[in-house]
């Protein structure tokens, strides 16, 4: 019941996002890569100009920029921002309905455990993570064929790091929701985070210190490390991970032994 | 069989206290009573009891199962009427209605439509566009849509108009008969006195007297007022006076004792009118209260 009610919620929302990160999928690779390579020495003499920290912290290093698996590490960056938005603002959603509309006494006195409510709506969250997320990284998947990728194995790896990344946003807005006194507007703290997230990473790439890469949600699974090295960063993955799994079970605790008030 | 017992039930809010030492029991078919002013404790015995907030200490058992460990069960077959309604937005209130059916596994819509139709609520209209009287009918038909064995209600008549109020009532009555146990928290004591068999008296998070109201009634507490010719009225060794007020030839007081010592203390003064009367609940709470 929960989880029907919940997704019935959402599609709407969902349905939204797939669509915006289809788009901005398409329209960069599709649309904008072949119009990048035809004008490769343009564009190289324009980067040129940027001053090199600027043109690092938007993704734009020279050196390796024109072969479709480096161009999809630099597409990563945008995807991932909308991408963080969407699901910490669906997680926000779906975990605070209650609060925010002072219903909780209506869920919490039907003949359902809080625990199953908890899994209930995470099962929604993830599910709309999957329907966010399928239309993008099919269109990916068929533009890397599209343009004749080389890396094909290091290709999954690539295409798991938007879901993966999202699963740390997805455990935060729920950790958000749970814990927050108030949450007044679930859209507007998504898009706080997501482009906090942003401008952490672009202080990573910018400054070059190694410290503010496990401080960037956004790069622990990183599509430029697979291209370096042919996988994750092992400390990167292991921190994304645990501290996915400490937010979602400090939500969990806290959702499941808070006292309702009216 | 008692449907609901408690021993000793606490509940601190940090350091402030909610309840503290909550123990009494509600038979099986009663409408029990919970009386007692803002703050008293009402609330918060009944969340616990449902719970919605997790007790400090003491026991609370609903149908002989534990409040806490065994919530599952007991609202399998709970109706609750919260004081205060809000629901979900963008929701016709059959829709929310149909939602909370489906938790009990049971096909309500019959019942639904014959409450809606009682209370005259038009189930096609959102919830958030509906006057609170409107919300206050949707809450009471979601808590008796699966015909539980026992309805909880807290301040329930609040935004119903007085015919909406004698058909609730009415409603209440019906379930009642069916086999229900109601548990009633209010305080408006004339509804209390209306409907309910025994009642608590809660007062500073503890109960400070449980009343039978067949007895209470009974009792030998009387309202007496005076109109005197001249003079003014002293109770002198008449033991029992409470609550006495003078205002100008009128004296009202409470007595409880001998009438034949009261009707002898009287028959000394100059009286133009004698009325002696039951009490109403309100007066003898104020006087446990006051």
């Amino acid at each position: 019941m929960i989880y029907r009610f919940e997704m019935r919620r959402q599609l709407g929302a969902a349905v939204c996002w797939a669509v915006s990160l289809l788009a901005a999928a398409l329209l960069l690779t599709e649309g904008f890569y072949p119009v990048f390579l035809a004008c490769r020495t343009i564009v190289e003499e324009y980067i040129a100009t940027f001053p090199p920290l600027l043109a690092a912290a938007f993704g734009f290093q020279l050196d390796d920029l024109f072969s479709i698996d480096s161009y999809m590490t630099l597409v990563y960056l945008y995807e991932a921002l909308l991408g963080a938005i969407a699901v910490t603002t669906a997680a926000l959603t779906v975990f605070a309905r209650e609060k925010r509309q002072h219903c909780a006494d209506f869920l919490m006195t039907r003949p359902v455990s809080r625990c199953a409510v908890f899994l209930r709506k995470l099962l929604c969250c993830l599910t709309l993570l999957v329907l966010m997320d399928l239309p993008c990284l099919l269109a990916q998947l068929m533009s890397y064929q599209h343009f004749q990728g080389t890396h094909r194995t290091e290709l999954l790896l690539t295409l798991l790091c938007l879901p993966l990344n999202q699963l740390f946003f997805l455990a935060l807005g729920a950790f958000l929701a749970v814990w927050l006194r108030t949450v007044r507007s679930p859209a507007g703290l998504g898009c706080g985070i997501g482009m906090g997230a942003f401008l952490l990473s672009m202080l990573r790439t910018m400054t070059e210190l190694d410290a503010l890469q496990y401080l960037s949600p956004l790069y622990y699974f990183s599509p430029l490390t697979v291209r370096q090295t042919g996988g994750y960063d092992p400390v990167c993955a292991v921190l994304g991970l645990a501290l996915t799994l400490l937010l979602g079970a400090a939500a969990f605790v806290r959702y499941t032994r808070q006292d309702v008030t009216a | 069989m008692n449907v609901i017992e408690t021993r000793g039930l606490t509940k601190y809010y940090g350091r402030q206290r909610g309840i503290e030492n909550v123990s009494f029991e509600v038979e099986e078919g009663e409408i029990y009573g919970f009386v007692g002013p803002n703050g008293a404790g009402k609330s918060t015995t009944i969340r616990t009891l449902l719970n919605l907030i997790h007790k400090t200490g003491g026991e609370a058992r609903i149908f002989g199962l534990d409040c806490e460990r065994d919530s599952r069960k007991i609202l399998r077959q709970v109706g609750y009427l919260p004081s205060e309604v809000f629901y979900y937005d963008r929701m016709r209130a059959i829709d929310l209605l149909r939602y909370a059916a489906s938790f009990y596994g049971v096909d309500s819509t019959g019942r639904i439509h014959a409450l809606a139709e009682r209370l005259q609520l038009d189930l096609n209209r959102r919830v958030e566009d509906m006057s609170l009287g409107n919300r206050k009918k949707v809450g009471i038909i979601q808590g008796l849509l699966h015909s539980p064995r026992l309805i909880i209600l807290d301040e329930p008549t609040s935004g119903l108009d007085p015919l909406m109020q004698r058909t609730f009532f009415d409603l209440l009555r019906e379930e009642n008969e069916r086999g229900a146990t109601v548990l009633f928290s209010s305080h408006i004591l004339g509804e209390v006195q209306r409907l309910c068999r025994r009642v608590a008296i809660v007062r500073d998070g503890t109960i400070a007297s449980v009343e039978d109201m067949a007895q209470l009634r009974g009792s030998a507490c009387k309202r007496v007022t005076l109109t005197l010719r001249e003079g003014g009225f002293n109770p002198g060794r008449l033991e029992g006076v409470a609550s006495l007020e003078e205002r100008g030839r009128e004296v009202t007081f409470l007595y409880r004792g001998d009438c034949q010592r009261l009707l002898a203390q009287l028959s000394g003064y100059p009286l133009e009118n004698v009325d002696i009367t039951e009490p109403s609940l309100e007066e003898m709470f104020m006087h446990y209260y006051a």
